[in-house]
């Protein structure tokens, strides 16, 4: 459990693992509103929009794994209207050029959205990933997680790079 | 020695208060202590789970900054001297320092099993808490703390106690010398008094009440009725001591005491009045001045026999009186013995038997004087006999001239038998002043020839065993009167054709030391002696013969036998068909050269 869950600085993981951990983390700081009856969602999913940059990674990460009560799972996506049963959804940098519309699309959509497409969080984004000093961190667009009614715990704020658009925090 | 129970009962109070307060606060240390300890751990691992809360996110994200921002908050706990944070590997994350001086120590994460926090032998103790995010192990928080704070309270602790001893000590001195008088001031002033009763040797002293009724005035109770007691003893033993002083100085005898070494130390006053002495005279064996220097070296020696034997003392010798004169005393000392049987004392009387002796001689001699008539009787009946005879005889010769011869030689034997009979009758009178060699078989004869005619008159046989060589050294007119009266009275108590028996023979006396000598016994067959009448038979004026006897004979006879220093017994039988009676005497060959030898009394009496 622990060397999946948490990068270890020391092995050199790639950029990509370490953002594969992340994307299982987010779950643990992050309330989805309630569903209930057929809209239950039957598993916990983490979807990739676009070309897949952790090929297996996130996968391994995911499987046997549980959140909050629900088996994980891990899916990539081609559209964004295919995001139905997703609860994260990591939009590649293949999408770049048609953010704007994804994040449009996703307006509401009680999903998590992440991304390290550069402004990520300034067009709507939820979480971008930014690399400083060679460590992977992340901003926090809070305005869009208000929208789409996901809660994000202040301790996963704290440790934010930067958290904009919310008087909440910092 | 007065100040000793009252400063033992102020010790023993400071003791008892000093502990108990020692006591008391170490219970008290103890659990406070355990609770000082045990709150600050509790603190510890409250501010370990804070920590550890607030660097999940830090570590899942792999943001040390953040994790050292949050243990920068240790700072507002000045006792925490280390704080950090691990990775689930054990690898060190962020860490908190206080002071420069330890900055940038990384610490390894010590095992749970290794933390045990035991003041004094942890200066520092350590919190290790680990950090779960669903379940899952994400990083572990290190806090170590010194433990200025416990020993602060310690020390604390310490000069309170020490404050409070001082002041408790106080205390106690305060009551305890308050109190103790009420308890030692009766006991010392107790020891007081029987110190003075000892000094002065004052048993009318008597110990006031207290008042109380504690063990103190039991004490007190019981002490002046000891002194009763001791007062009413003392009385007694001095009356009873008066007593036997009066008794002493009132009996005829003069009496002392010996201690058990044989030492006198006191004489009653009839012995001063005696021997016309004092006291100081008497110290120190003055007694021995009194004897006659002759008999002085015997007693003395049988004396010392009896202190180391324990053998009662008897003994006759003479002591002077003031007049000069001797008299003799018959001395009688038996040991007093304690309870485990060993002497204490011995106590002697001295009674003089001058009188008793001139009395016994006048006896003695009327006795003979009546044994001499007695014989003369005896005498007379067995030369008138012969007489008859005699005169009959001369009767017949002068009327028958021619037969005259044979009749005068028959005469002629009557005659010798008269001069014989003479010749024994002689020997009673005419004896010797020192003892003398002589047959006792022979002196047997010439007592038997003077009783022929009393044992023919009463058809008595007779049957003698007489040894030629039974001679002893003596008085033969005293031997000669034992056998004379021994036979008479054994012819007087037989019946007509009765049997005597009478027996001489060399022997041995039958004590340990045997001396040689000759025993002469005499035999009847009499109706016997009755053994309640056995131990009367030698006294003297005892007769069963009311009439004729003076009851003097055997007690004669016992006296000159003890005179030959030899011993007499008796066995009778009064069975009917066995009856008679036997007397065994035995006389030593030579006498000892000492007239006080003691009486030696050996009649036995056999039923």
């Amino acid at each position: 459990m622990s060397a999946r869950s948490v990068p270890a600085a020391s092995s050199h993981p790639t950029e990509n693992d370490v953002e594969a951990a992340y994307l299982y983390q987010f779950g643990n700081f992050v309330q989805w509103p309630a569903k209930s009856g057929a809209d239950k969602p039957k598993a916990f999913t983490i979807c990739v929009l676009g070309d897949d940059p952790f090929g297996h990674v996130l996968e391994d990460t995911v499987r046997g794994s549980k959140m909050n009560g629900l088996p994980m799972a891990a899916r990539q996506i081609g559209n964004v209207r295919d995001t139905a049963g997703c609860q994260i959804l990591f939009i590649s940098s293949s999408q770049k050029d048609q953010l704007d519309a994804d994040l449009l699309t996703l307006r509401g959509a009680p999903i998590l959205t992440v991304s390290d497409i550069s402004d990520f969080v300034p067009r709507g984004g939820m979480i971008q990933f930014v690399l400083i000093d060679n460590r992977v961190r992340f901003e926090i667009g809070l305005p869009s997680a208000q929208i789409a009614g996901l809660k994000l715990s202040s301790q996963l704020l704290k440790v934010a790079v930067a958290v904009r658009g919310g008087a909440t925090m910092k | 020695m007065n100040e000793s129970i009252a400063k033992k009962l102020t010790l023993l109070n400071v003791i008892a208060s000093v502990t108990a307060l020692l006591c008391a606060s170490a219970a008290f240390f103890a659990y406070d202590w355990t609770y000082a300890r045990r709150s600050l751990l509790n603190r510890m691992s409250i501010e370990a789970q804070i920590i550890g809360y607030n660097c999940i996110t830090p570590l899942v994200f792999n943001d040390p900054q953040s994790a050292q921002r949050t243990l920068e908050a240790l700072r507002a706990s000045p006792h925490i001297i280390y704080g950090a944070v691990y990775t689930p590997a054990g690898r060190f994350f962020a860490g908190y320092w206080r002071g420069a001086k330890m900055e940038g120590h990384l610490l390894p994460l010590p095992a749970p099993s290794q933390i045990r926090n035991r003041f004094p032998f942890d200066s520092e103790y350590a919190v290790v808490e680990p950090i779960f995010l669903h379940d899952k192990l994400v990083g572990t928080v290190y806090l170590r703390s010194d433990v200025g704070e416990l020993i602060a309270r310690l020390e604390s602790y310490l000069t309170i106690l020490g404050i409070m001893s001082l002041v408790s000590l106080g205390v106690a001195l305060v009551v305890s010398r308050t109190a103790r008088e009420a308890i030692s001031s009766p006991i010392v002033r107790l020891a007081e008094t029987a110190r003075l009763i000892s000094r002065d040797n004052n048993f009318a002293v008597r110990m006031e009440p207290t008042g109380s009724r504690d063990e103190i005035a039991v004490l007190i109770n019981s002490f002046n009725s000891m002194l009763s007691e001791i007062q009413r003893r003392d009385a007694a033993l001095q009356e009873s001591e008066a007593q036997f002083r009066t008794l002493a100085d009132s009996v005829p005898q003069l009496a002392w005491m010996a201690e058990a070494d044989g030492r006198l130390f006191w004489y009653n006053q009839r012995w001063y009045d005696y021997t016309g002495t004092t006291p100081e005279q008497m110290l120190g064996g003055g007694w021995e001045s009194l004897h006659d220097s002759k008999t002085l070296p015997d007693v003395v020696k049988r004396w010392k026999a009896s202190i180391q034997t324990g053998m009662r003392f008897e003994m006759v010798f003479p002591l002077r009186g003031k007049n000069g004169t001797y008299r003799d005393f018959l001395t009688i000392a038996a040991p007093l013995r304690d309870s485990h049987g060993s002497i204490v004392r011995w106590f002697g009387t001295n009674t003089d038997i001058t009188e008793r002796r001139r009395a016994e001689d006048a006896l003695r001699e009327s006795e003979k004087l009546a044994a001499t008539g007695r014989l003369a009787a005896s005498i007379a009946h067995e030369i008138n006999n012969p007489l008859e005879a005699l005169a009959n005889l001369l009767f017949l010769a002068k009327r028958q001239p021619s037969k005259s011869m044979n009749f005068l030689v028959t005469a002629e034997q009557e005659l010798d038998r008269i001069a014989e009979i003479t010749r024994h009758t002689l020997g009673f009178y005419r004896d010797t002043s020192t003892p003398v060699k002589m047959s006792v078989s022979e002196i047997a004869d010439g007592v038997l020839a003077l009783y022929d005619r009393k044992l023919r008159f009463k058809k008595i046989s007779l049957i003698k065993r007489f040894s030629q060589d039974a001679t002893i050294c003596g008085f033969p007119g005293e031997i000669r009167q034992v056998l004379a009266n021994l036979v008479a009275n054994a012819i007087e108590a037989m019946p007509v054709e009765g049997r005597l028996k009478i027996k001489i023979s060399p022997a041995r006396e039958f004590t340990a030391a045997g001396r040689p000598g000759v025993r002469f016994t005499i035999l009847d067959n009499g109706p016997g002696i009755a053994s309640e009448q056995m131990t009367k038979i030698f006294e003297p004026f005892y007769t069963t013969k009311k009439d004729v006897g003076t009851g003097l004979g055997l007690w004669l006879t016992q006296n000159l036998v003890r005179k030959h220093q030899g011993s007499i017994r008796v066995r009778s039988a009064v069975n009917h068909g066995r009856c008679g009676t036997a007397f065994s005497i035995f006389f030593p060959r030579e006498m000892v050269q000492n007239e006080y030898l003691p009486a030696q009394s050996r009649a036995e009496a056999e039923g």
